[in-house]
This record gives structure tokens, sequence and C-alpha cells, in this order.
């Protein structure tokens, strides 16, 4: 945030925005202006367990893009004599049914299972940012349309609408991503929507309104910010979710195929077989939970340090 | 000494009780997959009925568990997880309806454990050697047994089988099915225990006709029994009597005291409990709350490992596991067209290497514990069922075979052949661990002979729909389909429809037929014409072989494994015998309880 204006806009508008929108925010530093996301990122700082968070999912994140490389068994090949192996030096978290080490499965569907967890949350959270932030500030029949678009997509029976998708266009992880997250925006639409219904009417965007600020820009740069609030905890809810869809989605055929490991089909597939070979569903479940985890304080973390009205 | 005689008496017995293999039988109900169009009615399959203690010398003891004599008395408690709508045999259509109305309906004959055919309420099976079928097996003569009653008293007679058939041909009856009974041309009583049925033309399974038989004075003749009492309420000539039923929780039988086979049925009485799933029945086994848990899946086998008070009775059934193979263009306007041409299928020497690679042997050891057997045909047991080899297990084989047919190794190891890839998708149901399993498996065994298989899997909705659903089996739109389907006792039906080129879906039939493979071989139509159309058992065996040897020869379908048929009991129930021919309670009358 260097201060200096865009090309797209005219630079006495752009100055002008940011006094007003950095008024509240905090004191001017004696040095150069540190700005909203520097700011953010000093706050977020000093969020210990968003620290950790980002930590764990980072280590996750690494562990799973370099699984070829950090493990020397292959996560398909399986291995009939050595099926459902303890825990032990040469498998540290076991094998699977079909004798595959369950660590090298583990890392090879973390790249799945969080592939798909955060973008299919990013889709979703684009479409109903879009549709709640557009419904929210133009008010009357566009947000009549698209609430009650909304409304359609809640009551439309989604179980139904996977197994026409998983029929038509069979499956694979870009499915996944477009079906889960065009299946999941509904909730941020709402919210969004709400929080714009109540920040139109404040001073600050009548003042930008007043200043000639075109909509977009009142959109992007006044209302979006000060509703970053139940976005974040929107995603962060979702990605969870959106990894556990995934899971149940292969009861349906739309999850992830076999012999491609992902967290959720594993999990499943250790559903028969908890009490004989715990180690097949503990693990799995492990991963899920500590990526969930991680993700919601990362969320906690960044929407104090995102909330324009928090006060040090 | 003597109950156990006749316990014994019913499976030796060539004589007096075996019966040519059961003359034909419909195609029963097949797996929950596929639905074979000619399909028996569930009641035409192996009707409740007794065992007829004919014999003399007690002949090789039966492989059940019957460690010493059984004890009459006791209540056995069996769980069923789902609740029949009503036990009429012509009316219901739940296989948990099948198993209760097993015990309480007699019929006039049923297939035994063999498959073959012995007599219930008939005295003997008809065929052609007794004289009591024509020789061109048209006109079909039944003699009853004379000493048979009603539950409530009344004796059993040639009427009530009339009526029973007046009963199926009243149209105002949704039964579930007239196949056979509408080949009818002409059904006369004899006398009081005796009547003969003339059939319009041959009609191969006629043995599987009348399984079950209604009580005429219960309706006062009149034929219109949908909306009857008797259906929640049967009365029947078996070894147990109905008693009550609790909507949701349990129905009720006891001992049948006039049973006509004088000492049977051992138990005083049969609650059937209702579970509302397998799991719930299984958790009630470990608790001692039910006996017997009916109809598991293969999957849940390993739950009962190193339990000391349980058995898990797991025996190979009569569906058989399969890769349906597509020989024809499964893309493009013509896709499933049956004189186009599978780019990769189409070759035999790629087929035959498919099975040259799959080791069945592993399969059936590691993913089925060892307890069934290695697929080969379509009729994994039975009279008509052919003895054919288990394949080899051979990737040098099946390497060898590709190379010389012109499939060369390709840069990730898949093989080419002019452009064309080795490359296949394969489908089954979604959500089945068993089935995804040994995809898996197999799809290792065939990378490593340089076929590569692409796991697609679908609900099984799309995947065994029709026609009309645009199923890519019945569209010829697929590569390799895996799933179950089973023969009847007689297996022409089965046979035909699955393997007879006029049956190959197309849409100048509107998709009739299951000849999903699009095979069309010389040898397994006429072998299959002969044999629907002869009522020699010889011939039709004969016949039956050639097609079967053809037929696993082209590979239309690669046999994996047999399925197994499991329940779970505790360990102190006895004296019951696996039927891969008819439900669990089709031998209730012998079971006792060792406590």
């Amino acid at each position: 945030m260097s201060g200096q204006p865009g090309s797209w806009s005219a630079s006495e508008h752009r100055s002008r925005h940011r006094l007003l929108a950095s008024s509240g925010l905090a004191a001017p530093s004696p040095g150069r202006p540190i700005g909203l996301w520097g700011l953010a990122w000093r706050r977020f700082r000093r969020h210990r367990m968003a620290l950790v968070g980002m930590v764990i999912l980072l280590v996750l994140a690494s562990a799973s893009l370099l699984a070829t490389w950090i493990s020397p068994y292959s996560p398909i090949k399986t291995s009939l004599v050595e099926m459902l192996d303890r825990p032990s030096p040469i498998h540290p978290m076991g094998t699977d049914e079909l004798g595959r080490d369950l660590l090298t499965r583990i890392l090879h569907g973390g790249r799945v299972s969080l592939a798909v967890g955060f973008l299919a949350v990013a889709l979703a959270v684009s479409i109903g940012s879009t549709v709640g932030a557009i419904a929210g500030f133009y008010g009357g029949w566009v947000d009549n349309l698209l609430m009650r678009l909304v409304d359609f997509m809640i009551a439309l029976p989604s179980i139904f609408v996977l197994i026409l998708l998983a029929t038509i266009y069979g499956t694979n992880p870009v499915t996944l991503v477009l079906v889960i997250g065009g299946l999941r925006w509904m909730g941020t639409a709402r919210q969004v929507r709400g929080a714009f219904l109540s920040l139109r009417e404040r001073e600050f965007v009548e003042a930008a309104r007043c200043l000639g600020a075109p909509p977009s820009r009142i959109i992007l740069r006044h209302l979006l910010p000060n509703a970053i609030g139940p976005i974040i905890v929107a995603s962060t809810l979702g990605i969870s979710g959106a990894i556990l869809t995934e899971s149940s989605l292969s009861y349906l055929g739309l999850g992830i195929q076999p012999p491609m490991a992902s967290w959720g089909n594993m999990l499943r597939n250790a559903q028969d077989q908890m009490v004989r070979a715990p180690w097949t569903a503990v693990f799995p479940g492990l991963m899920i939970f500590l990526t969930v985890m991680a993700v919601n304080s990362i969320g906690d973390g960044l929407r104090d340090a995102l909330d324009p009205r928090k006060v040090e | 000494m003597t109950s156990r005689r006749i316990l014994f008496a019913r499976f030796g017995q060539a004589g007096a009780m075996v019966i040519l293999p059961g003359l034909l039988l419909a195609a029963c109900g097949e797996q929950p997959p596929a639905a074979s169009p000619p399909k028996a009615p569930e009641t035409g399959k192996a009707e409740p009925a007794k065992p007829v203690a004919v014999a003399s010398t007690a002949v090789p003891a039966p492989t059940a568990a019957t460690s010493g004599t059984p004890k009459p008395g006791g209540t056995l408690k069996i769980a069923l997880y789902q609740e029949p709508g009503n036990l009429n045999p012509y009316l219901n259509v739940q296989t948990a309806g099948n198993v209760v109305r097993n015990t309480i309906f007699g019929g006039m004959v049923r297939p035994n454990e063999k498959g073959e055919y012995v007599p219930d309420l008939a005295k003997e099976v008809p065929t052609t050697k007794n004289g009591l079928v024509s020789a061109d097996g048209r006109t079909v003569t039944y003699k009853l047994r004379q000493d048979v009653k009603w539950h409530d008293g009344k004796p059993f007679t040639a009427k009530d089988v009339k009526f029973t058939y007046d009963v199926i041909m009243d149209p105002a009856n949704p039964v579930t099915s007239r196949l056979g009974y509408r080949d009818i041309e002409s059904f006369t009583m004899k006398d009081d225990y005796t009547f003969e049925v003339r059939f319009k033309t041959f009609f191969a399974p006629f043995i599987s006709l009348f399984g079950a038989i209604l009580p005429a004075h219960s309706f006062e003749g009149k034929t219109a029994i949908e909306k009857s009492d008797f259906n929640r309420k049967p009365i029947g000539t078996g070894p147990y009597k109905f008693v009550e039923w609790a909507s949701g929780d349990h129905i009720t039988v006891t001992k049948n005291q006039d049973y006509y086979v004088k000492g049977k049925p051992y138990l005083d009485q049969v609650i059937f409990r209702i579970t509302p799933s397998r799991e719930v029945g299984i958790a009630q086994l470990k608790t001692g709350e039910v006996d017997v848990v009916w109809n598991l899946i293969e999957a849940q086998i390993p739950e009962f490992d190193g339990d000391k008070e349980i058995d898990v009775w797991a025996k190979p059934g009569v569906g058989v596991e399969r890769l349906v193979l597509n020989f024809s263009a499964p893309t493009g306007d013509k896709a499933g067209d049956p004189t186009t041409k599978h780019p990769v299928l189409s070759d035999p020497k790629v087929r035959e290497a498919i099975e040259f690679g799959i080791n069945k042997k592993l399969i059936v050891d590691k993913l089925l514990y060892g307890k069934t057997t290695v697929g080969t045909s379509p009729l994994s047991t039975g009279w008509a069922a052919p003895a054919i080899p288990a394949s080899e297990f051979s990737p040098d084989k099946a390497r060898k075979l590709l190379e010389d047919a012109g499939w060369r190794a390709g840069p990730d190891g898949t093989r080419i052949k002019d452009g064309v890839k080795a490359s296949l998708t394969y489908q089954t149901t979604s959500g089945d661990k068993l089935r995804e399993l040994a995809q898996q498996v197999v799809q290792e065994m065939l990378k490593e002979v340089g076929i590569a298989l692409e796991i697609k899997n679908i609900p099984s909705a799309s995947l065994l729909g029709t026609w009309a659903d645009g199923a890519p089996r019945a569209k010829g739109t697929f590569d390799i389909n895996m799933w179950t389907t089973n023969p009847g006792i007689d297996p022409h039906f089965h046979l035909f429809s699955y393997f007879h080129s006029s049956q190959i879906p197309t849409e100048a039939n509107k998709g009739e037929g299951q000849n999903y493979s699009r095979l069309k071989d010389e040898t397994v139509d006429k072998s299959l014409d002969e044999a629907g159309s002869t009522p020699d058992l010889d011939k039709r065996k004969a016949a039956f072989e050639r097609a079967v040897k053809a037929l696993t020869a082209s590979r239309a379908h690669i046999f994996l494994y047999n399925r197994l048929d499991v329940d779970g009991a505790r360990k102190y129930v006895m004296g019951r015998t696996h039927n891969p021919w008819d439900n669990l309670a089709w031998d209730l009358e012998n079971w006792w309880l060792n406590k």
C-alpha cells in the first residue's frame, strides 16, 4: 500500500477516500502510513492462536504438496499381504484395507481435500459476496430478484442436483469444486446483503456518494471491507463443511474416485473397521480436525485484524 | 434318533426325492442390481413347503451344524431389517416378506440346497420319466398328498390349487407376476387330489409354478383378494402358524402341531423382530436379544471376528460378481450399435489378457476372507452348471497376448495399437466398499500388463437403469461395468437374456433384453435356442453346457467371484442348511436350539 494513486480512478478521489476511510482506523503514525492491510497484519501477528493455526496449515499444505518426495511409498499401490497393519516404524500411521501406507495416502489425500476445501469455499464466497453485495447495495427489485434466487437455491434438494450432475458430467476434482462451491454460497450472500443493508445508510457511505464515487468503488472500497467479518466467518466455517461434503459425496458417486485418496473418502472407508483398525479412522479424522481448527483460528484472527471498528 | 433320520432323509435319497434337477425353473430374482425381464414371480421362487420324509436309508449328513440330537422346544428370534407389507405370497414384493411367508405356506414342489426339486404338497415331482409330464412338455399332472391340513384344521385339496390359480389370473389382483400362469391353456381337476395343467406352448420353467397355495375356504371362493384381511393374517399348510403381527415391532408364528412331517418343526415359536437396519440387528445379535440376523453383507463378516458366541453363516450364493465388457463402440452416433466395434475390447486377445491379468484367487482370499470361490461361469451351482475350470492368473501370458496382437507399451506404460490407447473406464455402483476395493485391486493388476482402467462409479440407479433411463449398459455407452446377477434354478431366461444375440438392447426393440455386452456368438445362440425348446433334461443340460463354454470363452462377462449369502447366528442355533436357491427360512422346521 504505497499510496500511489491507481490509474483507473481519479487521484483526487482516491486520496480523499483514503483519508476518510483510514480516519477511523488508526491514529496516523509518524512515519509512512501503513494502510489497512499493513495494520491488519500487525494486529494479526498479535493473535497467538491465529499464528499457530497458520503454521499448522502451512505445514499440512506443504507436506501435502511435497508428498511425492516425502514418502517412499505409492499412494495407490496395493499390498494385500499388509492389509490393516498397525502403526509401526515402517508405516507410522499403519496401513489401510488394501495394505497401502496410511501416512502416504494422508499426504496425497491432503492435496485433494485442501484444494477442494479452499477452492470450493473461495468460489462460494465469491459468488455469495457478489450476489449479497449487489442485492444489499441496490435494494429494490434487484434485491428481491436475487434473494428469491437465493431462496430457490436453498429450497433446491441438493442431493438431486448432485446425482444429476454426477450422471451428466462424471466426477473429478474440478467438478467437485464447482458443485460444492455452486451449492454453498447462499449463506454468505444473505450475510453480506444484511451487512450491506445497514452499512449503506451510514454517513461514510453517504460521504463517498456525495464525492461522486461510482457504485463499484463504494462497494469495493467502503462497504466490502466493513463487511469482511461475516465473510471471513462464513469462509472458515465453509472450509470444514466443504471437506466433509466431499466425503459424503463419495456415497453418491460424485466424490473423489478410487484409488485417489481424500481425507473424506478415507474416513468414510474406515467407518466399518473402526473397531478393528481404529488408526484408519483416527488419522484422516485428525487431519480434518486440525485443518478445521487451524482455519477457524486464522479466521478469528483475521476478523479481529480486519475489523475497522476495532480499537486497540 | 428317529427325528434325526428324518432330518437326514431328505438330503440323500436320490430315488424317491431327488428329482430331476428341477426340470426347469424360472429365472428368479436377481441380486439387487440388474433385473431380468422374464423375471419369475418372487413367489414362484422357492416356496415354503416342507421336506418329504420319504426316504428309508439315511444318507450322508448334511453340511449344516447338526451336532447332537435335535431338542424340541424353545423360541427363536430372527432380526429382519425390513418390515413386510403383507404376507400374501402373490402380493408381497419384499424379500423379508418371503422369509416370513416361507414358514407359513406350502407349495407343490420346491428346490433343495442342490437346486433339485423335491416334493412338498405334491406326492412327487412331475417329470417326463414318471409320466406326469407329457412328451411335448405341455401337459403336467400333479398328485397331491392327502394328509395335509390347513392351519385351521380344514383339509387341503386340489380345489385350493384351482382357487390359487384363479386368484393369480383374476385381473383385479395386482399379483407380482403372471409369468407362466398366463401360458396355461386349461386347468383340470381330475379328483380332489389330482389336477392337470395344459400349457398353450412349452413353458420351460413350468415346475416353478404353484409355489404357494392359498386356502379357498378362507376367501369363501372370492378371488379378488387385494383388500382381504388374510394378507396380514395368513393361513397356510407350512410348519408354522401365524399368531400375531405388531406393526413395526414383530411378527410371531407358532409350531403347527398338525404338520404333515411328524415330529417337525422342533421350535415352539419363531419371532421375527423388525429392526430399523442391519446394524441394529447385529447389535441385538451381539447382546443376545435376537438369535439370528438375516441377510448381512460381505463387508460385515469381520465384525464378528473372534466372537466366541456367534457364527457367521457365509456360503457362496448363486449371484456372480462379474466384469461386463462392451463389444460395441462406446461413443459416437452409433454408440452401442452391435454393428460397431469397440476400439479396444472388440479384440478377443485384449479380453483374454484381461482375464489372465486378474488374480481372482487373491481377491477372494483377501477381500472375501477366503469364504467364497472364484467366478468361472454365470452358473456357479445348480443342475445345469457345467464344470468350467478357473481362469489362470498369468500376467506374463497376458503381456504376451497383447504383444502378439500388436499392443505395444506406450510412454506411460499403457499399451497402444494404431494410435488407440488401451485405456478403459471401469464403472460399478458408487458407495459400495467391497466393490471399490475389488476395483482398485483389479485396476492395479491390469496396470501391470499395460491396460489402464479409470474408475468412474455412478449411483446404482443410474448404473443399473433401463433403456428409458439412458443407463450406460443399456445404451452401450460404457467400457467395463461391474455388478452381480444370478440365474434361476432353470437358467434359461437368464442365459438367453444376457447372451443371446436377439437380446441386444437397441432402438428397434426399445432396449429389450440384457445382452449389454452386445455379444453375437453363433454357438451361444444355437445352444440356447435348443435348450429353450425341449423338455428333455439331458438335452437341455448339454445345450446349456455348450452355451456356457462358448460364452465364457468369448469373455463377454469375466466372472470375478461368487457372491456370498451371509447371515449371523448365535452358536446354539442348530439344524440349518444353506440353500442358495431360497431364503434363510426355507428349512426352519429343521432348526433347533442347543441350549
